[in-house]
């Protein structure tokens, strides 16, 4: 039996603790508040949304020529532009909220005395993630009245600016969080600003032309959209209403928005609540479980897309094509998810191999970078599984069955011959940026120990120019077969090898169908090498630096 | 607290070595050095913001690299360099630790008022934390360190930087956290002002332990006995042949009419130097012992080491 009422006080005392009497909120609320700078922002959000909204609506007046009757939609058209403009100008804002909440608690020198209260380091990551959400919540719900205005016009109702609004404010969670990662993770406030900044913007701009093509690309009044369409809050007024189908299940745009920015941006306060300095704070397990969980989620809801669906169902190539997007998608991830989780201390002790210690399967779950590579190594793994059975799935609900899909140009088998040789390439890869990591992290007295790191991303991201450098030596006739060897460290040679239907095939060694072979071995010896020498490493330039 | 075979290194440097000490309950442990000694560095590791390499630091048979969370409610740590929330008043910024050591919010309020008192700080409570003096501010952190009654207070020079007054000042705090009956650890390179204050002191240089106990001891060890001081109004050179031959006198000095000497005799009956002196028709006027003084300890205990 589940005891709810001790659920229930469990969930009050979690409640007041962290939220109603977290001292951390209190004292950057009153800090933020005392300054003219507060009242400013707000004005100005006020303003220039409501000048943006007059300018709309004298444009929409105009354009119906002087006639008292105009459209009766006005109202989501003007409400459109509202939308834009508080997602851009809280993109604008909502970084410089929290960007600095722990850099300058460091610069200023009050982290140690913050460090040594009782307040974990979770409380105090949340109380300043909290702060700025706060804040920035009162910058959007002052901009309501302006909203309103929109529903008396008509053409937009008020449920649909209340889901704008929950769009808006998810928007907010997830940057105001970002502000605190990124802030966790840097030691001065102007990396963590430029990080932040960057972040947000790269961001905001993904996720406008994500829903840019969606809506253009499905035509005047579309009633479904692809699964990520929603994410970018400028498109809400248009996104709250729409759906997505997923495996023929109906899913609301609006609430995968949702769900993933809550989703990420509770990822990054766990991981900056690691990284507060001076306290102790473990979360290895909900962090990796966490990043699987996002990863095959993601992976799950875009395959089985019906956008995705129908153009496999019509063409069948597009499985390849896709397969190579997804795949390189997903390596770029993993990769730079492992860097993260791989640079550390080793914990390695004298008695200790380093190869028992890397390869611990136990340890796949610890914070510590042993458990780095087995983790990177199961993650990819986990990533590649989720790819292959999405796409089956996927190819069920388009072709009605699995034999169906199997009757034309053998799919299925095209599928999981492809992928789990794909997934091998993909864990030996993780595994070998992981291995590279603790060769770093064996480094941390010398200054440039991230050079290992980006040596190796050098590696994969330019080793791909071989192919053109291959035919460009011998011309196009003959090519060059040393160059294409070295391109099998690209990452996507593999892909390539196993997908593309190969014309002009070059004189290898091997086939190349068989280059995943050939990528794996030549990153298996990438990750023997960095651990052969990391002891040496730790030997030589190991430890702890403090500064 | 104990603290035994501590042992920190910063790359080559060995800024700890091998260092142990214990403060008993109650006492007030003055913790001295010349700069670069070590002092920081061992306070710092005791308050659990920095590792050891080798050693441990037992606050209440706590360890505190074992259970750094468990240690930090019971103690006061007061950096050498440290930051103010500038941008709130006093009595927020109180509130602001009370509230973060767990202290229930209707108790908070007579708590932030026994603080300000005890620091001389009412007057200030409605300031801004940014409108105070440096003096202020540094009663202020002391403030903030008792908010949550710790047991040990670890002080880090509460004194560096403030003007001879505002160090009075802070020294009557101090005396008066005595009189509650903390325990204390404080560091200082100003000796004399440590003089009066501790019960014991604790020397270290280059990471060592130089010596450690009762002040009395320390000092009666270092000078190996007492200094007389004898002011005579002529015949000087007489009076210095005089002593020399006296035999419980060695060191015999004079400058400007007074006579320094140190006493190696029984420690009770250093007045029959007087009976000598005035009996041989010495024209005596003025017979002392030096006053204790710190700094000479300290100049002769770290003496080899500093050049
Ligand atoms: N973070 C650090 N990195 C490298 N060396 C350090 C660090 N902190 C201290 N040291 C070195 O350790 C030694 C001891 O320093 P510490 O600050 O403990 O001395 P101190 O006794 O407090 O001196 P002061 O009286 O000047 O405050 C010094 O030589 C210093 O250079
Ligand atoms: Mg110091």
């Amino acid at each position: 039996m589940i005891n709810t009422a001790a659920i229930r006080t469990r969930v009050c005392e979690v409640v007041r603790d962290s939220i109603l009497d977290n001292p951390v909120i209190a004292r950057e609320l009153r800090t933020r508040m005392r300054e003219w700078k507060a009242f400013a922002i707000f004005g100005g959000y006020v303003l220039l949304a409501a000048v943006v909204l007059l300018f709309h609506y004298g444009a929409e007046i105009s354009r119906s020529s002087g006639h008292i009757v105009i459209s009766r939609s006005v109202g989501l058209e003007v409400f459109r532009s509202l939308a834009w403009v508080q997602a851009v100008l809280l993109t604008f804002v909502l970084p410089s909220l929290t960007f600095s909440s722990l850099t300058q608690e460091l610069e200023r020198r009050t982290i140690e005395m913050l460090a040594l209260t009782r307040l974990t380091a979770g409380k105090i990551v949340l109380g300043k993630q909290l702060a700025g959400l706060l804040f920035a919540l009162i910058l959007v719900i002052c901009t309501l009245p302006l909203a309103s205005l929109c529903v008396m016009l008509g053409g937009i109702s008020p449920w649909e600016v209340g889901l704008c609004y929950i769009l808006l404010a998810a928007w907010c969670y997830l940057l105001t969080s970002m502000g605190v990662f990124w802030s966790s993770l840097c030691t001065r406030t102007v990396a963590s600003s430029l990080l932040a900044y960057g972040t947000a913007a790269t961001y905001f701009f993904m996720t406008m032309s994500m829903g840019a093509t969606a809506t253009f690309a499905a035509g005047p009044s579309p009633s479904k959209v692809y699964v990520l369409a929603g994410l970018n809050p400028g498109f809400a007024p248009d996104m709250c209403t729409m759906n997505t189908q997923v495996y023929g299940i109906d899913i609301p745009v609006w609430l995968v928005a949702v769900g993933l920015h809550i989703w990420a941006g509770a990822l990054m306060l766990l991981v900056s609540s690691t990284h507060v300095k001076y306290k102790f704070a473990e979360r290895a397990l909900p962090i990796r479980l966490m990043l699987i969980g996002l990863t095959a989620t993601m992976t799950w809801l875009v395959i089985g897309d019906s956008t995705v669906t129908t153009s496999m169902a019509q063409n069948p190539e597009y499985v390849r094509g896709l397969i190579v997007i997804a795949v390189g998608v997903l390596l770029g991830l993993i990769c730079l998810g492992t860097t993260a989780v791989a640079t550390g201390v080793p914990q390695l002790q004298p008695s200790q191999s380093i190869w028992s210690y890397a390869l611990s399967a136990r340890k796949a779950f610890r914070t510590d970078i042993a458990g780095a590579i087995v983790f990177a190594t199961i993650w990819s793994a986990v990533a590649c599984g989720t790819l292959g059975i999405s796409l089956i799935w996927a190819l069920k609900s388009s072709f009605g069955s699995v034999t169906a899909a199997t009757a034309s140009p053998s799919i299925i088998g095209f599928i999981v011959s492809t992928l789990s040789r794909l997934c091998i390439d993909v864990c030996v890869i993780s595994a070998a940026v992981a291995a590279v990591g603790v060769l770093s992290s064996c480094c941390a007295k010398l200054r440039k120990n991230a050079a290992g790191i980006v040596l190796l991303f050098t590696i994969l991201a330019f080793s791909g120019y071989m192919i053109p450098l291959a035919y460009y030596v011998n011309g196009v006739t003959k090519t060059n077969g040393p160059l294409w060897q070295l391109a099998a460290f690209w990452p996507v040679t593999p892909i390539l090898g196993l997908t593309v239907g190969w014309q002009d095939m070059p004189e290898l060694w091997w086939q190349p169908e068989d280059s995943w072979m050939v990528t794996a071995a030549a990153y298996l010896v990438i990750a023997a090498v960095a651990l052969w020498l990391s002891p040496k490493a730790l030997a030589r330039y190991g430890g702890v630096i403090e500064e | 607290m104990a603290i035994e075979g501590l042992t920190k290194r910063f790359g080559k440097l060995t800024a700890v070595d091998n260092l142990s000490l214990h403060v008993e309950p109650g006492d007030i442990m003055g913790f001295i050095g010349p700069n670069g000694a070590g002092k920081t560095t061992t306070i710092r590791i005791a308050a659990t913001l920095l590792k050891p390499d080798s050693g441990r630091v037992c606050i209440e048979d706590i360890d505190v690299v074992k259970d750094p969370e468990a240690v930090r409610p019971l103690i006061g740590f007061m950096p050498d360099f440290f930051g103010l929330y500038e941008d709130v008043l006093v009595w927020e910024y109180l509130d602001f630790f009370a509230s973060a050591y767990h202290i229930p919010p209707h108790k908070r309020r007579r708590l932030i008022d026994d603080v300000l008192e005890l620091t001389d700080l009412t007057t200030k409570r409605d300031s801004l934390v940014s409108e105070l003096s440096r003096g202020m501010q540094q009663r202020l952190c002391l403030a903030k360190t008792l908010v949550h009654d710790p047991k040990l207070l670890l002080l880090d020079e509460p004194a560096s930087g403030l003007d001879p007054r505002a160090r009075i000042e802070i020294k009557e705090l101090l005396k008066e956290l005595r009189r509650m009956g903390k325990t204390i650890l404080i560091s200082s390179h100003i000796l004399p002002e440590l003089a009066d204050l501790c019960n014991k002191i604790t020397i270290i240089e280059q990471g060592r332990l130089v010596v450690s106990g009762d002040v009395e001891t320390i000092m009666n060890q270092c000078r190996g006995g007492k200094v007389l001081s004898i002011g005579i109004i002529d015949r000087h050179e007489e009076a210095l042949a005089f002593l020399e031959k006296l035999g419980t006198l060695c060191d015999v000095k004079c400058t400007d009419g007074l006579i320094t000497a140190k006493y190696v005799g029984d420690p009770d009956e250093d007045y029959m130097v007087l009976t000598a002196l005035t009996t041989n028709g010495f024209k005596v006027r003025s017979f002392t012992e030096q006053p204790l003084d710190l700094e000479d300890v300290f100049m002769k205990v770290t003496r080899g080491a500093v050049a």
